[in-house]
Order: C-alpha cells, then sequence, then structure tokens
C-alpha cells in the first residue's frame, strides 16, 4: 500500500510539475476582400518563456498592412454647402449637398500600418491557481489602444479536473475623427469586458469549458470613415432634402452572452472541437455563432484539419440597409448604414495542414474563405512556425 | 457546391464522432453493469479467484476500467484484470438520453492519465494558436458581437 501510494504521489507530483517549452512563433496571413476592397497583410510574433514551473512570460508584436477601399454613402457629383438650419437641426456633422444624389461607392483608404505589442505574464501558487496580467498597446494613425486584463483560474478539485476563472479587462483607446470640414480631432472610447468561465474534464479524452460574459463599451463608438443620408427641408420649400451625413452611434453599449467549447479526441487519428456563443446587447443585436474543428492525424509527423463556422445576426436598431427604399434617417438621431451592424448569415470554411519536426518544430498552412449572405466574401491564406527549445 | 461539401463534412464528422463516442460510452456502461453483476476478480497470474463482496468489486472494476494505465505501474492494481465468468444479461437499449447524460457525467480523471488532454489539439487555440487569432481578428473588424474568447488582447480601429 505504502510503495502504491509513494509511486502514485510521484507520478502525480511529476505530472503537475512539467515545465513548458519555451517558444517562438511568428506568423503571416495574408487577407483579400472581393471587389478589390480591402487587403491586409499581418506579420505577428510570439515568445513564451518559462523561467520555472511557476511562471511564464509571453510577449507579442505584430505589425498590420491594411490597403483598399471601403464602402460608403458617396455624393454623384459634388457636395455643396448645406444651409445653416439643416447644419443645426442635425445631431451628426452634415458634409454636404448634392442635387445629383448619392450612391454608395468604395472609398479608397490610404495605406495604412497598425503596430502592435503586448506581454502577458502567467504566475502560479502551490496549489497550481494562475493568476495571468497582461497589457497590450496598438498605434494606427487614426486609432490608439492601451489595454490592461486580469485573469485568475482556480481548482476546484485535487485532480484539477474542475477549475473556475474570472478575469476582466478594460481599454482605453482613441479615435480620429472628422468634423464637418473634415478637420480631425481625437475622441475617447473605452471598453470593459467581464467573463466568468468554468472548465470541467469529462474523461481521459474530452473536455467542456463555458463561460458567461458581459461588455460595456462607452464614448465615440462610430466609425468616422461611415456616412449615412438624413432628409431635411433646407430651403423651406416643402419638400426634404437628402444630405450626406456623418453616421451615429450610441455612445454605450451593452451586451452578454454564453459561450461552450467541448473537445474531444474521438480516436488517436482524431479529435474534434464543437463550440457555440449567444449575444446581446441593448443595440438589439442578436448573434449565434456554432464552430467545428476537425483535427486529422495523417502520420506521426502530418495533421490536417478542417473548420466550419456559421454566424447569424440581426440587425441594429438604428441600421438601414443602403439598398432599402428608404435609406435615409431623420434629420437627428442615431443611423448606420454600415453593413456590419446590419442583419446577415456569415459561413466560414478553413482548412490547413501541419508538420512537426521532432517535437521541436511546426510548420502550418491554413487557407480560409468568409462569405456574408449579402455578397460580402473574403479569402485568406496564412503560414505559421513554431520553434520550440 | 465544394463550400457546402466542406462544412457538411466537417458538421458530420462531429455528429458521427458524438455517435461514436456515445456507442463506446454505452459499451463501457454495459461492461460496468456486467462487473457490477459479478463477484469474482481474477488475480494477475490467474491463479486465484476471490470471493469479494458485489460492492467492493464494483469499485475495483470500475477502477480497473478507467485506469488502464495504472495496471501496468502500480504492484497491486495489476491484480483487477477481469474476466467475465458469468454475465448477466442488461437492458441493451438504453435510451439515448441516459447515454447522453453518461456521456456529460463527469470522470474522475488522475493527472497522470491526462497525456491526450496535454495534447496541443486539445488546447481551445488548437495547434496552432497564431492562426486562430487571426481568425478571429477577421471576424472582429467583419461583424458586431464580441466576447467569450477571454479577456486578454488589445483594441483595434478594424471596426
Amino acid at each position: 500500500m505504502k510503495t502504491k501510494t509513494s509511486l502514485a504521489l510521484l507520478t502525480a507530483a511529476a505530472s503537475a510539475l512539467i515545465q513548458a517549452d519555451d517558444k517562438i512563433s511568428l506568423d503571416y496571413l495574408s487577407y483579400q476582400e472581393n471587389d478589390n476592397r480591402i487587403k491586409v497583410d499581418d506579420y505577428a510574433l510570439s515568445i513564451e518563456v518559462n523561467p520555472n514551473v511557476d511562471h511564464q512570460i509571453k510577449i507579442n508584436m505584430g505589425l498590420d498592412i491594411i490597403s483598399g477601399a471601403s464602402p460608403a454613402w458617396q455624393p454623384n457629383v459634388t457636395l455643396v454647402a448645406v444651409p445653416e438650419e439643416a447644419q443645426q437641426a442635425s445631431s451628426s456633422n452634415i458634409y454636404g449637398y448634392d442635387s445629383a444624389g448619392y450612391s454608395v461607392q468604395n472609398v479608397s483608404v490610404p495605406v495604412e500600418e497598425r503596430k502592435s505589442a503586448g506581454i502577458s505574464w502567467l504566475s502560479r501558487d502551490k496549489e497550481r491557481n494562475e493568476l495571468t496580467l497582461s497589457a497590450d498597446y496598438s498605434y494606427e494613425p487614426d486609432y490608439v489602444s492601451n489595454a490592461l486584463a486580469a485573469n485568475y483560474l482556480w481548482f476546484a478539485d485535487r485532480y484539477k479536473n474542475r477549475s473556475y476563472t474570472l478575469g476582466a479587462s478594460y481599454q482605453s483607446n482613441q479615435s480620429k475623427v472628422f468634423d464637418a470640414t473634415y478637420n480631425t480631432s481625437w475622441a475617447d472610447l473605452t471598453a470593459t469586458n467581464v467573463q466568468l468561465g468554468i472548465s470541467q474534464v469529462m474523461s481521459q479524452r474530452s473536455l467542456i469549458d463555458g463561460n458567461v460574459f458581459v461588455i460595456y463599451d462607452q464614448g465615440y463608438l462610430s466609425n468616422h470613415y461611415q456616412t449615412i443620408l438624413r432628409k431635411f427641408d433646407g430651403n423651406g420649400d416643402g419638400v426634404q432634402e437628402s444630405y450626406l451625413s456623418a453616421e451615429q452611434r450610441p455612445e454605450e453599449k451593452k451586451g452578454y452572452g454564453i459561450a461552450s467549447n467541448w473537445i474531444v479526441q474521438w480516436y488517436k487519428q482524431l479529435s474534434t472541437h464543437a463550440s457555440i456563443r449567444l449575444y446581446q446587447d441593448d443595440w438589439g443585436i442578436n448573434s449565434q455563432t456554432f464552430t467545428g474543428k476537425s483535427y486529422f492525424n495523417l502520420s506521426k509527423d502530418w495533421s490536417f484539419h478542417l473548420m466550419a463556422r456559421l454566424y447569424q445576426q440581426s440587425a441594429a436598431n438604428f441600421y438601414k440597409d443602403a439598398e432599402e427604399a428608404n435609406p435615409e434617417f431623420a434629420i437627428n438621431g442615431y443611423g448606420s448604414a454600415d453593413h456590419r451592424l446590419g442583419e446577415f448569415t456569415a459561413t466560414t470554411v478553413e482548412a490547413g495542414i501541419a508538420y512537426e519536426w521532432q517535437d521541436s518544430i511546426i510548420l502550418s498552412g491554413q487557407v480560409g474563405n468568409y462569405q456574408h449572405d449579402t455578397g460580402f466574401a473574403a479569402n485568406w491564406f496564412s503560414s505559421g512556425i513554431i520553434v520550440k527549445y | 457546391m465544394i463550400r457546402i461539401a466542406i462544412m457538411s463534412s466537417v458538421l458530420s464528422l462531429t455528429a458521427c464522432g458524438h455517435y461514436q463516442y456515445l456507442e463506446q460510452d454505452s459499451q463501457s456502461s454495459q461492461a460496468n453493469n456486467r462487473y457490477s453483476q459479478s463477484n469474482v476478480v481474477f488475480t494477475s497470474d490467474n491463479s486465484k479467484i476471490k470471493k469479494t463482496d458485489k460492492k467492493d468489486t464494483t469499485i475495483k472494476a470500475k477502477e480497473a476500467l478507467k485506469s488502464t494505465s495504472l495496471t501496468q505501474t502500480t504492484p497491486e492494481l495489476k491484480t483487477t484484470a477481469l474476466v467475465k465468468t458469468n454475465p448477466i444479461e442488461t437492458n441493451n437499449k438504453e435510451s439515448f438520453w441516459t447515454q447522453l447524460v453518461e456521456v456529460f457525467t463527469p470522470e474522475k480523471v488522475k493527472p497522470w492519465q491526462k497525456s491526450k488532454l496535454a495534447k496541443a489539439t486539445m488546447k481551445p487555440g488548437g495547434l496552432t494558436p497564431g492562426s486562430e487569432k487571426f481568425n478571429q481578428k477577421i471576424y472582429a473588424s467583419k461583424e458586431s458581437s464580441r466576447g467569450g474568447l477571454g479577456v486578454a488582447g488589445g483594441g483595434c480601429g478594424c471596426n
């Protein structure tokens, strides 16, 4: 009995205190939308260091190069100045009036670089409970983000089959905005996220996790590149004209949801991830996300994966599609024609392959396709290398 | 068409795997039932047969089914190799819901039994977490909901 107990304790101790490998990873993404819209080249470098079994440090750096065009309402010919009455009556900036009308056009965006960096520090106590603190920063010419996050994971049983997590993050961001004459200034916005989760080992080859989350965004939440049409009788002739205006979203958003993930190794060669997320917010957006991912181990070194994702979203209550019969909004009040706030169903398929060389280097490549049922589509290719040392 | 075929394949695989899981679990459950009805346990060399009480045998049988790795390492558990001696017919047609409840009833998995769970493909980020981050970035820039994927990470002006 004594021998058994000692052996079990030794094995348990050994399994709990195995030190993770240090690793460096470099990933590249080439993303292209249809109709020659946005194109992104994204590079991400990540370094993970484990000085001992109680601590882990991760450093991330990223560079995105964004170019192309984005659709928005534009004048058919040219804009002329608007009457002072219209400017004063409107709750958002009025850019002008075009008697020839308006149409949705792809507006070129200048080549823009987004640089980001982040660091996280994980520490474990005697019971192996984990505290993770992280800080992130990113800079774009028209957007700056600073983020802090804390996450605590604690085990509920001696075998560590069940754990709970409580996490919170706070982002303090700044977005560049236009006024009516296209002069720019910076506007603040904050984003808060709190998440409570549970993870349960179901068997030697299966685990489930789930969480509830709430988000709270406040500040300038509009997109300064997005425009809408507002109707107003500016010249007093009894007929309402259409004016080109900046979109206007509420300055507050409260959302909440639940998410769950079930991971199973069916056979040595096949593992699957099945996940669901349900989301709702006070802008009127409800969404459901279903994802399935399968990993096939083709041999000791080669593996292949397939992923399918279905996403459905309802429209925000201040959204009007540009294709509607009456796409104009009232002269004041919230309004947006950004299709990302509209109702749509999105599907994603991705296939990838990975090669692991002597448990120390992983090379991978993925191709993916993303489509909205409104006609939007995008394709991507990504590749990566992970080196463990 | 290719897109629909791929999506169907992935979802079918998950469903098929789930069915297999239920089948395996059902067999395991039936095995447990059979062994729990037996009051005979063979030792590792099959030389001795111990008469034990029914409750004790059930516990040992379940332990043996869950802890196959232990049977090779710990001397005492080597004696729990089981042989079906007098199987008693049980109800082979358990309801789907019964099987489902069993699938979602957690087992006590010991630390040294978690080698499969420790594999990279069993982590939420999968084998290539970098590509998963790219995907989440794409979704964040084209959709209007967020949350549920952890709290770490920075913001972006992509939306």
